[in-house]
């Protein structure tokens, strides 16, 4: 049962977005300069991904229904071949990365020495230990944001946020 | 002036000693943007475009053409080594290119790579110095219906290349089709799915898309493996160049992708990545062994790099002669040519026909400096997969923020690369692979502008779809695309039953 | 006694002085121009020009942010809500009212103050060789009296283009097949195929094609011919009165401070007096255009009324 929702819980949240957006997609303009219009095109493919993820949906179902638990199909296969080793470090990663952002978004700090902090840290953090990483960390961060400030700074014109 | 003295006057023009210079440097720059995830080839040409204000017309020139095509080289190598496509030209190059990585042979990816590059570019080039009016006429009877006609039939194409089972694939397709509907409706204008947000009235960034979608799962799954040691391979040169041999078994292969590649070049709004996609898609239906395709074939990487390397050399034809610039690269290479009063059309081959042949036979200097260069660099290249991951992998999220941002100087930017790139990695983690979803939202506004636009050239009327012969051509190619796997699975499972029941 | 009158003129002295210091201080750290268009362009080349030149004139630091899409709804926005301290302004021509009118912008040009017009480029109206049956105004409109919305017209759908094709049906009296297609570019593309009859457009790309006699131009729609094409008459020479001239001008955010519009004016006419300057603008077929803002203005509000009006006949207001 548990392994049954865990298949269709991706499809049902696609199918319920694809539905929501449907419903908004009414407010579109209707066709002006030619026979098609603004919301032709979305709305034919949000009724797509609605058959397709109610055809996903059913699949399970059925075969739940028929076997009484998950078919090692294909898909199966494919997702194992993909999935992580089950550790928290993406987590720790998707956090650390966050908060990166957060900062470069909501405070003044200058974005090259943000990247640095980011870098050093998360090299540290991924490495496990920081007494044996963090030589190798600042002088790759070093020179990545020397890098950074060459190609954006000078070459590009950017402005860093 | 005719031809064969023109060719030697863009000849003398080239081999000066700071022309050739220029060339091999500019082609390294090139090699090195393009290879970074978050850098792109369009931003290495707009790079160097400041450098060419002090220089001479040639020497700006070759500049902006060595790096063009080192640009579009590089994403080969982030794509291969990394699984992120440098380019979206490159999201082909990984089916296969990153699997024969994986299993250790990861200089011999490159390899075919580089090869398929030089000889897909190269054969451009010369369509490019001899046959670009003829090709340029071709270019201008397509209209709005044929551009809609050859980028469906990429798009019935994004769903066939994965692994992943159909109905996956095509729901992700399916919604990269949407995202790439949130923004600005291609013909009015006014903003859709923009939920009153200022933000999302101008949609997504492609590049932060990419970037996103490809780049971030790639590397949270990436830190997932992160304690795992690394594997070793070889980077002996004898494993690396293609065998003479092999060229010629692929010969088809090459010659096929280069022809997609350079005639693709030729539509504007097009693109790369639509090439590499018809050419990969081409050589696994021509194939013995379809279902090799995306376990590190090497004749995927073969068609996908001939391919978008090949589209460089045709994109130039409607620059050259008609001024008409098909890609943002090239409407660059158009303003260099603007800086130094070369307005490109077709007086340019009557006024500066040795400059004009000159910025061709650029492109084939700039080819072989690729070559020559890339087999330098595959080592240091391949090295790269024996720098730790934890070294490796913050240095490149870096990179990714400061590359969506720095186009359009928005956060907006940098908050589509995260949130797309959580979403990307939950989706890859259920099974739904993410490059039809990528291919999905370039395309997909494409298609839907061109037919919208021939409609209202055609005052409603589909027909033109059934009458212009190039639409029928490629909307059959489409269709059969489409009813193949269908048919093939047919035909295997008959054949299965006859063997099982010998009649 | 005396120390406290020393004081109160000391106090009166720096109160006066102080406006002029901020005067001669300003521009204190670097002024973002928003471009809202896409890098490379000519719209875009055109300000990187002038703020280089202003920058050498000057001594300043100018730094010119593209925020392309969108219509330069987004770009406008931007600058709309920026400080009106004279640090970020906006450069833009006529889209930023006619992207108001099509309902893609909130803001119109009142939104914002207007600082100073600096250049301008015209359009040209064409035809293909072919057609050369139709390749003067008097032709052009008897065959589309004859076949109303027959000949095509291939414009941006909602972009000044549009806002041009509707100009010369409105002086014309006529109406034509209009066809959605892209920027100067593609609607090059779409004349040299032959798949469209008549089309307006910038004047540099037409350039090489008209002097291989591949198109054949029609008239200018500016106030004198263009130097690029000194052979084409006006329209208003002809008779008809289409001006879809695109002034570049520079913006600041609503509430600029007097002073600091002084100081771009002023810096604008400087550069724009360089022939070295001007020699490079008209390579793009860019021409010094300036209005100080009274004048600038005056010549928004009346274009205002004039695209609205347009867009009204169009079809082009928001339903």
């Amino acid at each position: 049962m548990k392994r049954l929702l865990s298949e269709i819980s991706a499809p049902f949240l696609i199918l319920a977005a694809a539905a929501a957006l449907f419903h908004h997609s009414r407010q579109l303009p209707p066709p002006r300069f030619e026979p098609m219009g603004p919301a032709f095109f979305p709305q034919l493919v949000l009724k797509g991904i609605i058959v397709l993820a109610s055809y996903t949906i059913i699949k399970a179902l059925y075969i739940y229904w028929k076997t009484g638990r998950r078919e090692q199909s294909s898909s199966e296969a494919f997702k194992t071949a993909q999935s992580g080793r089950g550790n928290l470090l993406p987590a720790v990663t998707v956090a650390l990365f966050a908060g990166y952002i957060l900062l470069i978004v909501f405070t003044d700090l200058h974005f090259l020495l943000l990247s640095f902090l980011f870098i050093c840290v998360l090299c540290c953090v991924l490495n496990g230990s920081v007494r044996s990483c963090w030589l190798p960390a600042v002088l790759s961060a070093a020179g990545v944001v020397a890098a950074m400030y060459l190609v954006f700074g000078l070459l590009l014109g950017t402005f860093f946020p | 002036m005719d031809i064969l003295s023109a060719i030697t006057g863009g000849f003398a023009l080239l081999c000066q000693p700071d022309i050739l210079l220029i060339i091999v440097t500019g082609t390294a720059i090139g090699i090195c943007v393009g290879s970074i995830p978050g850098l792109t080839a369009t931003m290495a040409i707009a790079m160097a475009v400041p450098v060419t204000y002090g220089l001479d017309a040639m020497q700006g020139l070759s500049l902006l053409i060595s790096v063009y095509v080192g640009g579009m080289t590089g994403g080969l190598v982030s794509a291969v080594l990394l699984n992120i496509p440098g380019t979206p030209s490159s999201i082909a190059t990984t089916y296969d290119g990153h699997p024969m990585a994986a299993a250790g042979e990861p200089g011999k990816a490159l390899g075919y790579g580089i090869t398929a590059s030089f000889l897909g570019g190269g054969f451009s080039y010369l369509c490019l110095l001899f046959l670009a009016p003829a090709l340029a006429a071709v270019a201008l009877e397509l209209s709005s219906f044929e551009v809609f006609a050859i980028v469906m039939c990429a798009l019935v194409m994004i769903a066939d290349t994965s692994q992943a089972p159909l109905s996956k694939a095509l729901t992700t397709g399916l919604i990269g089709l949407f995202i790439g509907c949130v923004g600005p409706d291609p013909i009015m204008g006014l903003p859709r799915f923009s939920f009153g947000s200022d933000h999302l009235t101008s949609g997504f960034a492609e590049l932060s898309l990419l970037i996103g979608l490809f780049a971030i799962p790639q590397l949270l799954d990436d830190v997932g493996s992160v304690r795992e040691p690394l594997k070793t391979f070889s980077v002996a040169y004898r494993h690396i160049i293609p065998r003479l041999q092999e060229v010629r078994e692929s010969a088809l292969n090459i010659i096929r992708s280069s022809c997609i590649g350079t005639l693709i070049g030729l539509v504007p709004g097009v693109g790369a990545s639509t090439a590499s996609l018809l050419a990969y898609n081409q050589a696994k239906l021509s194939s013995n062994t379809p279902e090799k395709f995306g376990t590190g074939l090497k004749d995927g990487i073969i068609a996908s790099e001939a391919a978008n390397n090949a589209v460089t050399g045709g994109a130039q034809i409607p620059l050259l002669t008609l001024g008409l610039p098909g890609c943002p690269a090239a409407a660059l290479l158009l303003s260099g040519l603007m800086i130094n009063d070369l307005a490109p059309g077709p007086q340019l081959f009557i006024n500066a026909p040795e400059v004009t042949y000159g910025f061709m036979l650029a492109f084939i200097a700039a080819n072989i400096a690729m070559f020559l260069l890339m087999l330098l660099f595959i080592k240091p290249f391949a090295m790269v997969l024996k720098i730790p991951k934890y070294l490796l992998i913050p240095p490149i999220l870096a990179f990714c923020v400061i590359g969506a941002y720095g186009s359009n100087n928005r956060f907006m930017d940098i908050w589509v690369v995260f949130g797309f790139g959580l979403l990307g990695y939950a989706l890859e983690k259920k099974g739904y692979p993410l490059a039809p979803m990528v291919l999905g939202l370039i395309l997909g506004p494409i298609a839907e502008m061109q037919l919208r636009r021939g409609l209202t050239a055609s005052k409603g009327s589909f027909m033109p779809l059934l009458e212009r012969p190039v639409c029928l051509v490629f909307l059959g190619i489409a269709f059969i695309v489409m009813v193949y796997p269908f048919i093939r699975q047919y035909l295997k499972k008959r054949s299965q039953a006859r063997q099982a029941h010998p009649a | 006694m005396l120390n406290l009158s020393r004081l109160v003129l000391l106090a009166l002295g720096i109160a006066l002085a102080a406006p002029l210091t901020a005067l001669a201080a300003y521009p204190e750290k670097p002024v973002k121009i928003i471009v809202p268009f896409g890098a490379g362009g000519s719209s875009d080349m055109s300000a990187r020009l002038i703020a280089k030149a202003i920058e050498k004139d000057k001594g300043v630091s100018i730094a010119v942010v593209n925020i392309a899409g969108g219509g330069t709804a987004p770009g406008n926005l931007e600058a709309s809500k920026a400080r009106p301290d004279g640090y970020t302004l906006l450069w833009q021509h006529k889209t930023l009212i006619t992207a108001h009118h099509t309902g893609v912008s909130a803001l119109n040009w009142d939104a914002f103050t207007p600082i100073c017009n600096v250049l301008l480029f015209n359009e040209v109206l064409h035809v293909h060789k072919d057609n050369a049956a139709i390749s003067t105004m008097p032709a052009l409109l008897e065959k589309a009296k004859e076949n109303p919305e027959s000949l095509r017209f291939p414009v941006q759908i909602g972009a000044g283009a549009h806002f041009g094709a509707l100009a010369v049906e409105k002086a014309g009296g006529v109406t034509f097949h209009i066809i959605a297609s892209g920027g100067d570019m593609d609607r090059l593309n779409e004349q040299l195929g032959r798949r469209v009859d008549v089309v307006f457009q910038s004047i540099p790309p037409t350039l090489p094609h008209i002097e291989a006699g591949t198109i054949i131009p029609i008239a200018v729609g500016a106030e004198e011919r263009d130097p690029k094409l000194p052979d084409v008459p006006t329209f208003r020479e002809l008779g008809y009165d289409i001006i879809t001239t695109f002034n570049l001008g520079l913006y600041g955010p609503k509430g600029l401070p007097e002073d600091i519009v002084r100081w771009w004016e002023e810096a604008v006419r400087q550069v724009l007096a360089d022939t070295d300057l001007q020699a490079e603008l008209a390579k793009q077929s860019l021409y010094p255009a300036y209005r100080e803002s009274q004048a600038f203005a005056a010549m928004l509000q009346h274009l205002d009324k004039e695209l609205y009006d347009l867009a009204k006949v169009g079809g082009l207001l928001p339903q």
